[in-house]
């Protein structure tokens, strides 16, 4: 019995598991063969209706019943086992049960004749001193229900078929069970116990004699989903072991519902219209989810309106079974402000939720009326203490940038009667108008309600990236009070005390009367803007002076100011721009150095007047007045730099700035776009007629990438050719070059010395000047500084040329462009410094060993130039200089040297530099210059990027010219092979002791820096004494 | 000074002493005069002695002083083998010049050597001392050899009696003191 009905359990769990999961058999099947399904909406009821009127009656399906055979004392109250029990009643009774009644398991019914109607059965019991001391109806349950049942909410009748005399009375106790064997009481909630003592063992009729209602109690039980719980209903004697005279009871009438986890009612409220104007009518409504388990009834919402001058119960509405409102009219004194009014929810099950809705009360939108103060709203910090209040302003119109095209709105600047005399308070604020209201101009008085936001926006400032924090007015309505209104103009002075004292400022009206000069204008063509300052700024690493880097870092970005365009448009969107007059194009540039509304003719300057702004990482200014620019700093002609160069030979250094003919790679993207490119890199490389170029950023592989296999010359005889093509009076574009005067150094031949970067360095000399002497050399140290260049040369005419040799060396360290990390990286020199200075060691233990066999040996001269990525005052330049090498740029040009404008600071980081020494290069070179025909100049202009302008500013930028031929200045030198030859004639005679004696007397600085022979700064007899040894070896 | 007839011209005193010789010798010489002016004549003698036996005499420049109650300096005239350089900028030697041909060895020319001629004018009576001094820290004084520097050091002493027709000249020798080698 006990194997088949494990074998039946079995059964059933596996069909039930298995339909669950493949779902391939219908829920009938499943409630024909499973337990008693739980369920948590539906409660399963029992009335035992079904069993007929017969003394073996089966019990229902899932329902079992059991008694005990003696009556001991062991056998009280005792509850058996699910698996043990049988399915069958033995008795059957009804009215008049009778006093000798046989103990067993009955199968009771209702009514008034001795078996009971059919339709109303219940199971009970009867106890006897032989027999049934306890009996039990079993229930057999499972929760499929896909989520765990916390409980059960069952009710059912006891019902009492015969009196007992047994003093100790009968009872009903509900047991529970999760495997049928092992029992928990139910508790007293499902206790049912009758007095003792009756008269007589005598029946009812009608039976039953007395009925008690367990009705919707909580058995407090878990049943986790696919799980099984047992319950028992036992009947037994009340108290004690005697078991005779007993009453007769039964169960009846059972409902099981399970419970699962009892969920609050919730809501969420809002407010219509928001804000509302104090004295408004405004409609307060809810949407409420009901509770669960059981699903509520008997919702309703209650709102404190106590903040509002109302009732702390207000209650809403129901105008559906979730939704609620009700209107409510605002105080007209109510204070303006956002306020939270709380609300509550409750249902019939005693459970609540609450939610709160939020509505900002404004004062009635009048002008003259009441007001936030403006430097109320910006506070004395950084961000207003107001923002997400809605408020209500009165300005004045110091600024109007309405509209798409524009900055979306305007700025309201406090009527100076009403300025709070703070200091630390802005009196400005800008209004942004997500939909552009009524037209606004400078002097109308405006009214403005709207929400405090902050603009948080970020940009680069002087080269590193930094976020913008911009007090606004997001405006939802606004009202022009007055026009023609005065305002006050704060006048401001560069550079600013301190940087955190720009924010008291912000949104004001303020002007710069001092001459101011452009120090930037890398975003002219892109974003709109320059930057400002009173003098062209220099980076601070410049200089060696290390110490005077934070102060100078500090006194930069204390000093610059942007210069923005009143608008927001960029790039392709952007033409032509607001400055220069006329809009930027190829022929109307607007230099770095160019000074702000100045007036030549009086020598004087105009007021620079507009808003202050911060966006886009940078203090800025709108301006309110047309603004002029002088071209204090014109494009320098070229010829009277060669004239201040001279030499004998002229070398120069310049970065092509990704010169690829593979398009589409890091340079030029389209075939337009390579024409332009090599027009202007030819247009000024010729114009320099150069001797001997030292180039960076020239195409390394064939296919254009990094690490790209096959190395190339394609673009370096690009540029070759170019000059060619120019040489023979024809388009650098030319196929076919008249003359060919120039050539290239070819690095092929040296395999991976050319190193992975789709760039690299390369040499080009004009064949009638110079003659290379052996085989180039190049030194890569497989890291991301390019590999440095090196070539011996000689005079290809002139006497005794085989003295005459010397090595020109190109460099391109690592850019700063990005961290290196490992300690490489430096605050004030930038990214990968550490990189470079390792890169600056090597080449100068490298050239110590003479790569290129330079014939001079232990007396070679060594011209280095290139892109060091390094200004002066940074390690890897400095390392040159205190290892036998002296800098030209700083000897000759001083601090006021630049090749490279970055984050609107000059400096230069292309060097040229000369060994030092006796008869070295330093004593060779005559003169060196920088021009500055890119570093100046806005990088619109250049050809690369052509896809981020218009079509007509693809136009308007270019021009076939040398100007913004790269972002990089090139450098010219003039310098003399030979030793003593002073008016480069190519010997050393008296024509050169002319020259010298005219000199004596004289600074370096003021006449020919190669007569110092004892690099004391002036020229003296000693100096010609030295000269004279030259000449007399050349002599000999 | 300008209503002087006449002028007598006396040797005071001969200044320098006999000093080791161990180059050249400067001498400062000047001829009778008979009106107010009076030249001195800068020479110099055994310009290629010992150490300078195998060098080349390229310039000079040195100082002048005088007792400018007495006399006054007109200028300078170069030798004729120099192109003077007196009157450039900057220079920092009153009289100075260097070799028109660059480089004066043994046989370019006969002893003594005139480097310059300086011009003077009397103006009061009384001796007065005339000295040159070529100090050789000074890049542009001293007699400049391809090999190196040496200093000028020489003077003479004069006097100028009232009425008097006559000028006595006194000759003084220039030892060079030390000197600035390049090595």
């Amino acid at each position: 019995m006990r194997s088949a009905k494990s074998f039946f359990e079995l059964t059933q769990r596996g069909l039930a598991f298995g339909l669950r999961v493949a779902g391939l058999v219908s829920a009938g099947c499943i409630l024909a063969f499973g337990q008693i399904q739980l369920s948590t909406s539906v409660p399963y009821t029992q009335d035992f209706n079904a069993m007929g009127t017969t003394a073996t009656a089966t019990v229902p399906v899932n329902f079992k019943v059991d008694r005990t055979a003696t009556s001991t004392a062991a056998d009280v109250r005792k509850v058996g086992t699910f698996s043990a029990a049988g399915t069958a009643t033995t008795q059957v009774g009804g009215a008049n049960l009778s006093s000798s009644a046989a103990n067993g398991i009955y199968n009771f019914g209702d009514g008034t004749t001795s078996t009971g109607d059919a339709n109303s059965r219940s199971v009970g019991f009867v106890a006897s001193g032989t027999a049934t001391a306890s009996g039990d109806l079993y229930a057999w349950m499972h929760n499929a229900t896909g989520a765990n049942i916390t409980g059960l909410q069952i009710s059912y009748n006891v019902k009492k078929f015969r009196n007992g005399t047994n003093a100790s009375g009968f009872r009903i106790q509900l047991f529970y069970s999760t495997d049928g064997a092992n029992w928990t009481s139910a508790g007293s909630d499902f206790l049912t116990a009758f007095a003792g003592g009756d008269a007589a063992n005598t029946g009812f009729n009608p039976a039953p004699g007395a009925t008690v209602s367990v009705s919707n109690k909580t058995l407090n039980v878990n049943i986790a989903d696919g799980s099984d719980l047992y319950l028992a209903w036992n009947y037994s004697v009340t108290i004690n072991n005697t078991v005779t005279n007993a009453q007769a009871l039964s169960v009846d009438d059972i409902s099981i519902l399970g419970l699962a986890t009892a969920t609050n009612p919730t809501g969420s409220g809002s407010a219509s219209p928001n804000p509302i104007t104090a004295g408004g009518l405004v409609t307060l409504s809810a949407t409420v989810t009901p509770g669960s388990n059981p699903s509520s009834t008997g919702l309703a919402v209650r709102c404190d309106l106590s903040s509002l001058g109302g009732s702390s119960t207000f209650s809403l509405a129901s105008q559906t079974a979730t939704s609620f409102s009700s209107q409510y009219t605002v105080p007209a004194g109510t204070a303006p402000g956002n306020y939270s009014v709380p609300c509550s929810i409750s249902d019939d099950q005693a459970r609540s939720g609450s939610f709160n809705i939020t509505l900002a009360v404004t004062l009635p939108f009048n002008c003259g009326g009441p007001t936030t103060g403006i430097h109320t709203i910006q506070g004395n910090g950084a961000t207003s203490p107001l923002l997400g209040q809605t408020v209500d302003i009165e300005g004045i119109v110091v600024g109007s940038f309405q509209g798409t095209s524009k900055l979306r709105g305007f700025y309201l600047q406090e009527p100076d009667a009403s300025w709070d005399g703070d200091p630390a308070t802005s009196e400005g604020i800008f209004i942004f108008e997500s939909t552009q209201g009524p037209t606004v101009n400078i002097g109308d008085r405006v009214r403005v309600r709207g929400t405090v936001n902050d603009f948080t926006s970020t940009g680069s400032f002087l080269g590193n990236t930094q976020t913008s924090s911009l007090t606004e007015i997001g405006m939802t309505s606004d009202l022009v009070c007055s026009t023609g209104n005065i305002f006050t103009v704060t006048t401001l002075t560069l550079p600013i005390a301190d940087l955190a004292d720009w924010e008291r400022y912000e949104g004001m009206a303020v002007q710069f009367t001092q001459q101011l000069k452009v120090t930037g204008n890398f975003s002219l063509g892109t974003q709109g803007w320059i930057d400002l300052a009173p003098s062209l700024l220099y980076t601070p690493t410049i200089t060696p002076n290390q110490s005077s880097w934070p102060t100078q870092t500090s006194l930069n970005q204390r000093s610059v100011i942007a210069l923005d365009d009143d608008s927001t448009l960029t790039n392709a969107n952007l033409y032509p721009t607001l400055f220069p007059q006329g809009g930027l194009s190829a022929s109307n540039t607007l230099r770095a150095g160019d000074l702000v509304n100045y007036n030549a003719t009086s020598q004087t300057n105009a007021p620079l007047i507009g808003v202050l702004d911060d966006r886009f990482g940078e203090i800025r200014l709108e301006p309110t007045a047309p603004v002029t620019f002088f071209n204090a700093n014109v494009r320098p002609a070229i010829a009277p730099i060669l004239t201040s160069v001279g030499g004998r030979f002229r070398g120069v250094s310049a970065n092509v700035l990704n010169f690829f003919t593979t398009l589409g790679s890091r340079g030029a993207q389209t075939q337009t776009e390579f024409d332009h490119q090599k027009t202007k890199v030819i247009e000024a490389l010729s114009a320099m007629n150069g001797d001997v170029y030292g180039l960076s950023e020239v195409q390394n592989f064939a296919n254009g990438n990094t690490n790209g296999g096959t190395y190339t010359n394609a673009a370096l005889q690009s540029l070759v050719d170019g000059l060619n093509c120019k040489a023979s009076g024809m388009s650098p574009l030319c196929t076919a070059p008249s003359v060919t005067p120039y050539a290239l150094i070819d690095t092929v031949p040296l395999g991976g010395s050319n190193g992975t970067d789709a760039i690299r360095s390369a040499i080009i000399y004009r064949t009638a000047a110079l003659v290379p002497v052996g085989s180039p050399a190049e030194y890569y140290q497989g890291d991301t500084n390019r590999p440095t260049l090196a070539q011996t040369f000689k005079p290809a005419l002139g006497a005794k040329p085989d003295i005459q040799t010397f090595t020109f060396v190109v460099n391109h360290f690592r850019s700063k462009g990005s961290a290196c990390g490992g300690g490489l990286d430096d605050p004030f020199q930038g990214s990968c410094n550490g990189l470079r200075l390792n890169m600056a060691q090597n080449v100068v233990t490298w050239l110590a060993g003479n790569p290129t066999s330079d014939p001079a040996g232990a007396n070679r001269r060594i011209l280095m130039v290139g892109d060091y990525n390094a200004y002066y005052g940074e390690d890897p330049i400095q390392w040159f200089g205190t290892h036998g090498y002296t800098n030209l740029i700083n000897a000759i040009i001083g601090p006021t040297a630049y090749s490279y404008n970055f984050g609107s600071q000059a400096g230069y980081l292309d060097h040229a530099i000369a060994n030092n020494g006796t008869g070295k290069m330093n004593s060779l070179v005559k003169n060196v210059a920088e021009w500055h025909n890119n570093a100046d100049e806005p990088s619109s202009l250049q050809a690369l990027s052509s896809s981020s302008k218009s079509a007509a500013a693809q136009v308007a930028y270019y021009s076939p010219d040398p100007w913004a031929a790269s972002d990089h200045d090139p450098i010219v030198l003039g310098f003399n092979t030979l030793l003593g030859d002073l008016n480069d004639d190519g010997v050393v005679d008296t024509q050169d002791q002319r020259l010298l004696n005219s000199a004596i007397g004289k600074s370096a600085a003021q006449t020919d820096r190669r007569m110092d022979y004892d690099g004391d700064g002036t020229i003296t007899l000693n100096d010609y004494r030295v000269w004279a040894t030259y000449y007399l070896a050349f002599q000999r | 000074m300008t209503t002087m007839k006449k002028y007598f011209l006396f040797l005071l005193l001969a200044l320098a002493g006999i000093l080791p010789s161990r180059a050249e010798t400067i001498s400062l010489d000047a001829p009778s005069q008979t009106s107010g002016f009076f030249d001195v004549f800068v020479n110099l003698t055994d310009v290629f002695s010992a150490p300078h036996d195998a060098d080349f005499f390229l310039a000079y420049g040195f100082d002048v002083s005088f007792d400018n109650s007495i006399v006054s300096y007109l200028g300078e005239t170069p030798g004729a083998l120099f192109t003077d350089l007196s009157a450039n900028p900057g220079i920092t030697a009153e009289v100075a010049g260097d070799a028109t041909n660059i480089l004066l060895g043994p046989g370019d020319f006969t002893e003594p050597l005139n480097l310059a001629v300086l011009h003077f004018e009397t103006i009061g009576v009384g001796p007065t001392t005339i000295t040159i001094s070529g100090d050789i820290s000074n890049l542009d004084q001293g007699l400049i050899y391809l090999t190196g520097s040496d200093p000028i050091s020489a003077s003479a002493s004069f006097g100028v009696p009232e009425p008097s027709a006559l000028w006595l000249l006194s000759l003084s020798l220039l030892i060079p003191l030390r000197r600035r080698w390049i090595g």
